[in-house]
């Protein structure tokens, strides 16, 4: 669905009234879009005055002690710790900016006909742009993720306008990696994202950035100690790196 | 936990409600016992209303209770008032059990009918409680009959805007259409209402 679709179904969440299948499209849309998260907070307090047009019914007189003899039970969950490392955003116009950016991604994929994300192998192109869009979707969800394990891709020679983050899945590991300032790639060549586990290292996928950035799906997992690396490559479908590391960061 | 003087028709709530989330994130039990006794009976009533059976109703108001003694930071004070994020739990709550469990749906009205209404008398919360609800309706029953009726079928009685479309017997877009000019209108005259009273 289009922004615009998606904006007209937040009233319609604020009074629970959705149906699984566009409440979950529409929750990982609110967690990347501002406009839609801060329309939903307008309509959510007008859902929560609409409860107080049911009449109050008089509660026994033993629902208030079972509620606090169970709180007193009940530990309190308190805020998820920020990782020692590696590093988490430390405010949420950083987390964000990466949101931000993946929103656009996904945009752009969309629109450009998947124009910059080339997966190898599209023998059904139907059912392979579908299987690349549920890809992106979940990806966009895990970046927007407050859970997710944030690790900052740095440049792997020096100085470099390339910059990346990567979002791994505390629950499986899977992860969906952002990138931003990468070059033109020319010919054939292509930036491909491994996993490099034990010194063994695992092509995730090849792709094409448009107009420097990118969102790449991880599918499996990254597990602790492993290093996830975007290579500039001078071919597609390389099973071990020939070229360049350009971004790289290991998940701690 | 400050109490502040109300006069009959103030439609600030007697006490800091922030404050008592705040004393939740303390651990304080005392601030859950009058978050309770405020929207206690509320809560019930919401949750009877849409899932329609009493002893379903206790517990879903008990577990929304919990979930906010568990999760106070949870509420963010900037983003809406204490009494909507609770029943806003109890409802989603509700209508979890009812979508879940469609057999203990619904409705034993006439249950309700000698269990609801608290007295109103001189219990501070139960007046305010009342006010909030009279002003509520009287802004729903300024809607349109067809975004009065989309709305109520949704919120009060669970339904999704599909289940709406076809008991109206109207396109999805449309229930769509009345429920989201139907929450904007109540929400300007929910605004315009208060102000009036300033």
């Amino acid at each position: 669905m289009t922004h615009d679709e998606l904006k007209e179904l937040v009233p319609v969440f604020a009074l629970d009234a959705l149906p699984p299948g566009e409440e979950d499209e529409l929750v990982a849309h609110l967690k990347l879009c501002r406009e839609c998260s801060d329309l939903l907070t307008v309509h959510r307090e007008t859902a929560g005055m609409l409860a107080f047009a049911a009449m109050p019914v008089q509660a026994p007189g033993d629902l208030k002690d079972r509620i606090l003899s169970r709180a007193a039970q009940t530990p309190q969950l308190t805020p998820s710790p920020a990782p020692v490392t590696p590093i988490r955003p430390p405010a949420r116009s950083w987390s964000w900016q990466w949101a931000g950016l993946a929103a656009a991604c996904l945009v752009a994929l969309v629109a450009g006909g998947f124009a910059f994300l080339r997966l190898d192998g599209q023998t059904d192109r139907l059912n392979r742009q579908q299987e690349v869009l549920t890809a992106q979707r979940e990806a966009l969800a895990l970046i927007g993720s407050p859970d997710a394990q944030v690790l900052a891709m740095a440049p792997a020679d020096g100085p470099s306008s390339a910059s990346g983050r990567a979002f791994v899945s505390p629950d499986d590991g899977r992860a969906a990696v952002v990138v931003a300032g990468l070059d033109r790639p020319r010919d054939d060549d292509v930036y491909t994202l491994w996993v490099i586990e034990g010194g063994t290292p695992r092509r995730v996928s090849d792709f094409t950035p448009e107009e420097g950035q990118a969102v790449v799906p991880v599918d499996e997992s990254v597990e602790t100690g492993s290093t996830l690396a975007v290579t500039h490559e001078p071919n597609p479908g390389n099973t071990s790196p020939e070229g360049p590391v350009v971004l790289a960061a290991v998940r701690g | 936990m400050r109490r502040r003087n109300s006069g009959p028709r103030q439609i600030d709530p007697p006490i800091d409600e922030a404050g008592l989330v705040d004393g939740l994130a303390g651990g304080d039990d005392k601030c859950l016992a009058e978050l309770y006794d405020r929207y206690g009976n509320a809560a019930l009533g919401l949750a009877f209303k849409v899932c329609g059976n009493r002893t379903i109703a206790e517990d879903i108001v008990q577990e929304a209770f919990l979930a906010l003694w568990q999760r106070p930071q949870s509420f963010d004070a900037t983003r809406g008032s204490a009494g909507a994020f609770l029943m806003g739990i109890v409802h989603h709550k509700a209508v979890d059990v009812v979508r879940r469990e469609e057999s203990v749906h619904r409705r034993e009205e006439s249950v309700a009918a000698d269990t609801s209404d608290v007295p109103d008398d001189e219990v501070v919360e139960a007046a305010w409680l009342s006010m909030r609800r009279d002003k509520v309706r009287t802004a729903l029953r300024r809607l349109s009959d067809v975004q009065r009726e989309a709305l109520e079928l949704a919120y009060l009685q669970g339904l999704t805007y599909n289940e709406v479309a076809a008991r109206l017997g109207i396109p999805l877009g449309t229930a769509k259409t009345r429920m989201r000019d139907g929450m904007i209108r109540l929400r300007s005259l929910l605004v315009e209402e208060e102000v009036s009273e300033r």
